[in-house]
């Protein structure tokens, strides 16, 4: 289980650093236990456990800023890096928009986030290779086309503290557990498609049950078999759930006060505005119990609030680290999103596939890009042709292109199936008019 | 060998030891895997060198083999205690009662492909800030519709040792220096942003105030040309590639799928196809770890074999895989000194280095002028694959139109995508000059990511599809 001394030596790093001169201090630690196994065609392929501890130290002196990190953590280690790292900060330029945020925004969340399973410690080396060997075994059974089978078991027990010289004093503990399986099947055409399944979660028993980790990657692998390109044109896109993350990138980016503040953003200015469809309402929420980005406090101390962040198209809210704050002489929010959650609709995706008659589904992006200061994006995409209401066969070597600026306005519904296994918990979306390239 | 075994602390004894417990479960081979890495980076923002970050980080890693099944386990503290406990978990993946005995260490003499005069950790910093404002000046000073300037330089000097269970001891000292540079220009309400980098294995005698000139040149230049720009209409058409960090298209299109993991266990759609033609006859691919301060470049990989220039494509025949210890094995090759890995955290895997292509029979000036109607790729970001189906991608931020043989209209934010095969084989043009990049990349696999780097003569794809409006 975590370290009881972290927060005690974190604390010894702060006092010292104030020692040796600085104006501010605060320190991140951590430190976590990790394990994974990996079962590949019944046979355990690799076997991983081991202790993580590190520190960072970020020293403010006279609105000098620049932040350390060590993960030799012996005092008498300690003691010298930290003489350097004053050193080092004071060559730098004075930045006024550096120091500790203000004692009424930091803090931690006073609720129990359900971030740590307290059965974990009972997990033995056994059951962790049984459950990789199950997640495999279920995978492989599915048919011959199987080339290679994988299953894996993840888990961590990690804490985090963050403490400063302005009187913070902040941790907490967290579990994650992950099980997913990866398949390579054959196809006619000799090429080796593959697809998989994964899931996520801070409690154990929300996870599926293995042998439905390793079914579902295998239905997946299989569905790859036979892809072709379409022509080139517009479609009706849905974008499966747990692929969500794509797009809510395209949001968080120029939402960030980077962005604003370096004028990077087509979201500038843009507070009040209807910036999507009605169908979007996107919150930021860090206080949802046992969830993946659920956090008891963000990167800078600051303390956890839930916000409305997208109101049925309306942009409420920016991304605004308390840095970024003072850069912009507005309040700070948080520096990067937590649970990113898009208010689902009613429905399944077999539902929201019965709507298009023409159109695709995609069911993950291969690589490409998004320029946050002109909204232009650019993604490589594989998924299911849809006809007539109806999945109809696989596709892939196509892109899919647009402009955020447009494009959220083409959000026309969202189904009722959020994808919890991740901090992007957002429902499969369907947008009307999407441009493709294929042939 | 005294000074590595001074900086991680250890003899002979210990690691003997370690080893040892490695092997007392019935494996086949183990190595410890020591690291420090000591990084800085400093970076500029509205005109003042106001931020740093340094990273100081210190470990090892034991990885234990039998067959093909690997444990491992690290440890942030290398103490005797400490690496034997690494070892006796990593050494859970043999189930067997027979102990091997290690044979005694010796250190192996290495290559020197990136030799300094000056060690990042010698560097004044003065000199680091005065580049820096340097490149921010010269950005500024070039057009007034420059309204932000963002410039980054990083250094790391990163110390390996590795030790056997055969008793080959190896060690490096891998300089890196990065720097990286954003614009924003601004023309009317029209905004555009674009970026520039720089990358090599070169000591701190390499800060030239020239670098940093060219770097902002660069960057503004790409910036500028974006206000001109427009996203071409997508499909299927011929594309030219301009040289140099154009090799992107060889680091996806095959790179990946000849790294040797995937094909021993058959999810590569170049598996079992060495010996296959792949492409034209004057199209020559390697891999290539020996280029002088080459971002990709190494002197042994981690698990200390000798870096190499590996052929992967040669006249058009596929040829070689990139290998690590365990592929090598299985394949009964000897190793290619591509088993990488990110830090003592990870086991390593097959890994690229500088992957390039040879130059070809053609002159760049037919290349253009036999495309009709098509897109000439200049500024390319990053890219993906998926090495079963063969689909991969890269991302153009910048270029132009072709028509008629000539570069026409700027074009901007294209996703490229193809397949491996079918692309290679379209490879119907290579220019007579090769430029490897200047900047490279940094590669992503299993969660580990790499330094890298590539390279291409100009080059026409006769066929791929272009993402577009």
């Amino acid at each position: 289980m975590p370290d009881k001394t972290m927060i005690e030596l974190a604390t010894w790093v702060m006092q010292s650093a104030l020692k040796a001169g600085a104006s501010q201090a605060a320190v991140d630690g951590y430190s976590s236990l990790d394990s994974e196994i990996t079962v590949r065609q019944g046979a355990i392929e690799q076997l991983q456990q081991s202790q993580r501890r590190g520190l960072t130290l970020h020293v403010y002196t006279d609105h000098r800023y620049a932040r350390h990190t060590t993960n030799d953590l012996a005092k008498k280690s300690l003691t010298p890096w930290i003489e350097q790292a004053l050193a080092a900060t004071r060559c730098l330029a004075p930045d006024p928009a550096r120091s500790l945020p203000d004692t009424r925004y930091s803090g931690q969340a006073t609720s129990d986030l359900a971030l740590a399973d307290h059965q974990w410690q009972t997990l033995s080396p056994d059951q962790r290779k049984k459950l990789a060997h199950q997640i495999d075994h279920a995978a492989n059974s599915q048919t011959s086309q199987i080339i290679t089978s994988t299953g894996t078991f993840q888990d961590s027990a990690s804490q985090r503290v963050r403490v400063d010289s302005n009187g913070l004093h902040a941790q907490s503990h967290a579990t994650t557990f992950a099980m997913g399986s990866y398949i390579t099947v054959r196809d006619d055409n000799g090429s080796r498609p593959a697809d998989g399944f994964w899931a996520a979660s801070r409690q154990h028993a929300s996870l599926p049950d293995p042998a439905d980790i390793g079914q579902e990657a295998a239905r997946r692998a299989l569905g790859r078999i036979g892809q072709r390109k379409l022509p080139s044109g517009k479609y009706d896109m849905i974008v499966e759930n747990r692929c969500a993350w794509r797009l809510l990138s395209m949001l968080q980016g120029p939402m960030s006060g980077s962005a604003l503040q370096q004028k990077k953003s087509y979201l500038e200015g843009k507070v009040g505005q209807q910036i999507a469809s009605e169908t979007l309402t996107l919150l930021d929420n860090p206080l949802l119990p046992g969830a993946l980005g659920s956090r008891a406090f963000d990167g800078e101390g600051l303390a956890p609030v839930k916000r409305t962040m997208i109101e049925k198209g309306v942009l409420l809210n920016y991304y605004i680290s308390d840095y970024y704050g003072k850069k912009l002489t507005v309040e700070p929010t948080t520096g990067g999103p937590s649970n990113s959650v898009i208010t689902p609709g009613e429905g399944t995706l077999a539902d929201l596939i019965g709507q298009v008659d023409k159109g695709l589904l995609v069911t993950g992006f291969l690589g490409g890009n998004f320029d946050t200061t002109t909204g232009d994006f650019s993604f490589g995409i594989v998924g299911e042709l849809i006809e007539g209401g109806k999945l109809a066969g696989p596709v892939g070597e196509m892109n899919v292109s647009g402009n955020g600026q447009t494009f959220w306005q083409k959000l026309t519904a969202c189904g009722g199936d959020v994808y919890t296994y991740s901090s992007n918990r957002a429902p499969s979306m369907l947008f009307k008019d999407v441009s493709f390239s294929g042939t | 060998m005294n000074d590595y075994y001074q900086r991680f602390a250890v003899d002979d004894t210990i690691i003997q030891q370690t080893l040892a417990d490695a092997l007392a479960s019935g494996a086949d081979y183990a190595e410890i895997f020591f690291q420090h890495r000591i990084a800085h980076a400093i970076a500029l923002q509205d005109g003042d060198v106001n931020r740093a970050a340094n990273t100081v980080d210190y470990g090892a890693g034991v990885r234990v083999v039998k067959g093909d099944q690997i444990g491992y386990s690290f440890t942030e503290t290398i103490t005797q205690k400490a690496l034997r406990q690494a070892a006796r978990t990593a050494a859970t993946i043999a189930q067997g009662t027979a102990p091997s005995q290690p044979v005694g260490l010796n250190l192996k003499t290495t290559p020197d492909f990136y030799p300094i005069d000056l060690s990042w950790q010698d560097a004044q910093i003065d000199k680091k800030i005065a580049w820096l404002q340097r490149a921010n000046q010269h950005a500024f000073a070039l057009d007034n519709r420059i309204v932000k300037v963002n410039i980054s330089f990083a250094d790391e000097t990163n110390y390996i040792l590795i030790c056997r269970s055969d008793g080959l001891c190896a060690a490096d000292c891998q300089p890196m220096m990065r720097a990286a540079a954003s614009c924003t220009a601004q023309q009317n309400d029209q905004r555009e942003t674009n970026f520039g980098w720089l990358s090599a294995r070169q000591g701190a005698e390499s800060l030239h105030l020239d670098d940093a000139d060219t770097l902002a040149h660069e960057t503004v230049q790409r910036t500028l040309q974006l206000f001109q720009a427009v996203k071409p209409q997508g499909g299927e058409m011929p594309m030219v590639l301009g040289a140099g960090r154009s090799g992107i298209l060889l680091h996806e299109a095959i790179g990946h799928g000849l790294e040797a993991d995937a094909n021993r266990k058959g999810i590569s759609i170049f598996s079992d196809n060495i010996g296959h033609k792949v492409a034209n006859e004057f199209v020559t691919i390697v891999d290539d770890a020996t280029v002088p301060h080459q971002r990709g470049s190494i002197n042994i990989d981690d698990e200390g074999n000798t870096g190499q220039n590996t052929v992967l494509v040669q006249n058009g025949i596929l040829k070689n895989y990139m290998h690590d210890t365990i592929s090598a094995k299985h394949y009964r090759v000897s190793t290619t000194g591509n088993g990488r890995r990110q830090s003592f955290r990870f086991a390593p895997i097959p890994r690229m280095r500088n992957t390039y292509m040879l130059p070809g029979p053609h002159k760049k000036e037919e290349i253009l002028q036999s495309v009709k109607k098509g897109l000439y790729a200049e500024v390319f970001t990053n890219g993906q694959v998926m090495i079963g189906a063969g689909d991969f991608t890269f991302y153009v931020k910048s270029g132009y139109l072709i028509e008629n043989g000539k570069l026409t209209q700027p074009v901007k934010d294209v996703n490229v995508i193809g397949n491996g095969p079918d692309v290679l084989s379209k490879i119907t043009m290579v220019a007579d000059q090769l430029e490897l990049s200047n900047s490279g990349g940094t590669c992503g696999k299993a969660g580990q990511w790499v330094p890298v780097s590539f390279g291409l003569p100009l080059v026409k794809v006769s066929a791929i599809t272009v993402g577009g409006a």
